[in-house]
């Protein structure tokens, strides 16, 4: 019963919904203002993605004809909740959910169920925009995962465990920093970001893999990205930022980690243009491969 | 690297975007929404009569009223009604008009319901004259002030007679 509550409560309030949800608005608003400021432009207001996810739950939800009603409604409540159960396992400090043997592994599937739930998004919409938008993102994740896969399985190996709490507390080396950049490549990519954001180029393809969604759907999975953003800042910190004994100190230098690799993202995604797919691919296997192979040699090196 | 160095350009400078606190001042000249004063309209037409898109017109209650209207679906803010008019009753102010046309036609129209009032003399109804002509014309205290237009060429003619024919400024008032 204890372990219940625990989990409940690390899907719900810490690190779970309540937590990640405002810190993923507070996340997309510092992205979007830093972006603005970066163009010279003022930028939206703190609320700004708040006031966006409640318009949206007001909002009414229009399902196209001839697509099934229970998976469309199912794709961004599944999205939602498997993002959540992810960040759940991050080992944040205070996060009362034990650590159990291999949830890397289970972290990394949870991490691949927004991705899946995208692209279904895309083919069940019926909308021909929406099922380019998903071919480009499963052909996409196909590129980005090899570095982003490889700098978790490197620490993986370079701890000997596949327990989050042993990749945390793994003794600080180069493969850290070999594994940190190799994670870093694939981040712009995960997040949907300019050089990469090749699902969601609204200017070729008007929106996303969910183009056809409205209302309350539509706001979830705007929150299963917030939610996401929160997931793949914080596991970049709790990885690759070496942990201090105090939990404090901890916390308010993974949420800075967090900040300032969102930062660097950001500025990236400002100054370059979007990539072609075939480009996207390529920079991901030839480069992405050799930063992959590069950080997988000094984890055997050692 | 061209880029970075203007995106962190921009970053240092303030914002080139404006909110809407400290827009620019609108120009003095600058024509926006259309309103008409129906104290100073003569009902002349002459505003129907320049408007090229035909956004003005009027219509009559016989012996009741005149109505101005305006419709801004058709209206190009040319902003010629409001130089010929001959009494300023036309005026394009600053802001943005209220409703903009829409597919549907459901735009602003406006309607302004000029009063005829009867001849202090004869009786008949007419549109009287905006005070401001009015003291120009006559003065503030003269009994033509609510004359109408007849009975002011009327007025106007037995003045000009009774300056030739003294005795006849007698007779004049007999008349009628």
């Amino acid at each position: 019963m204890n372990t219940v509550w625990s989990y409940l409560i690390a899907f719900a309030v810490w690190p779970g919904l309540l937590f990640a949800a405002p810190l993923g608005w507070l996340e997309l608003w510092f992205m979007r203002k830093l972006v603005a400021r970066l163009q010279g432009r003022r930028g939206p207001p703190f609320f700004q993605p708040f006031f966006d996810f409640m318009k949206l739950l007001g909002k009414q939800t229009v399902i196209p004809r001839g697509v099934s009603r229970g998976i469309f409604l199912a794709l961004p409540l599944v999205s939602v909740g498997a993002v959540t159960a992810a960040l759940a396992i991050v080992p944040l400090p205070g996060n009362p959910v034990p650590s159990l043997p291999g949830d890397v592994v289970l972290l990394l599937y949870l991490m691949e169920v927004p991705v899946l739930c995208e692209v279904l998004a895309g083919y069940v919409s019926r909308s021909i925009y929406g099922q380019v938008a998903a071919m480009r993102e499963a052909l996409l994740s196909l590129a980005y995962n090899l570095p982003f896969l490889v700098a978790i399985i490197a620490m993986a190996q370079e701890a000997g465990s596949f327990r989050m709490s042993a990749l945390q507390a793994a003794p600080y080396g180069i493969v850290h920093l070999l594994a940190g950049v190799t994670f870093l490549l694939a981040l712009p990519a995960r997040m949907k970001l300019n050089p990469f954001s090749i699902a969601n180029a609204e200017h070729e393809i008007v929106a996303d893999s969910h183009i056809e969604y409205s209302g309350p759907p539509l706001a979830l999975f705007k929150l299963s990205h917030a939610v996401e953003l929160v997931l793949l800042t914080e596991l970049f910190a709790v990885v690759f930022i070496p942990a201090t004994p105090w939990p404090l100190v901890n916390l308010l230098v993974y949420l800075a980690a967090g900040i300032l690799v969102l930062g660097g993202v950001t500025l990236l995604a400002t100054a370059t243009a979007r990539l072609r797919l075939a480009q996207a691919f390529r920079f991901y296997w030839v480069w992405g491969g050799i930063a992959s192979a590069v950080t997988m040699a000094a984890t055997l090196v050692r | 690297m061209a880029m970075l160095k203007t995106i962190l350009g921009n970053l240092l400078r303030p914002s080139r975007t404006r909110a809407p606190a400290d827009m620019p001042d609108v120009p003095t000249v600058y024509r926006g929404a259309l309103a008409h004063d129906a104290a100073r309209c003569t009902a002349c037409g002459t505003c129907a009569f320049v408007c090229a898109p035909k956004a003005i017109s009027f219509t009559q209650d016989p012996g009741v009223s005149v109505s101005w209207h305006f419709f801004i679906g058709q209206c190009s803010f040319c902003g010629l009604c409001a130089q010929n008019c001959p009494t300023q009753a036309i005026s394009l102010d600053a802001e943005v008009p209220t409703g903009m046309n829409s597919a549907a036609g459901d735009g602003l129209r406006l309607e302004s319901i000029v009063r005829l009032q009867p001849c202090t003399r004869c009786g008949a109804a007419h549109v009287p004259l905006p005070d401001a002509a009015i003291a120009a014309l006559w003065g503030v205290e003269e009994a033509e002030r609510g004359y109408c237009p007849d009975c002011r060429r009327w007025a106007a003619s037995a003045r000009l007679r009774s300056a030739f024919i003294p005795a006849a400024a007698e007779e004049v008032h007999h008349e009628r």
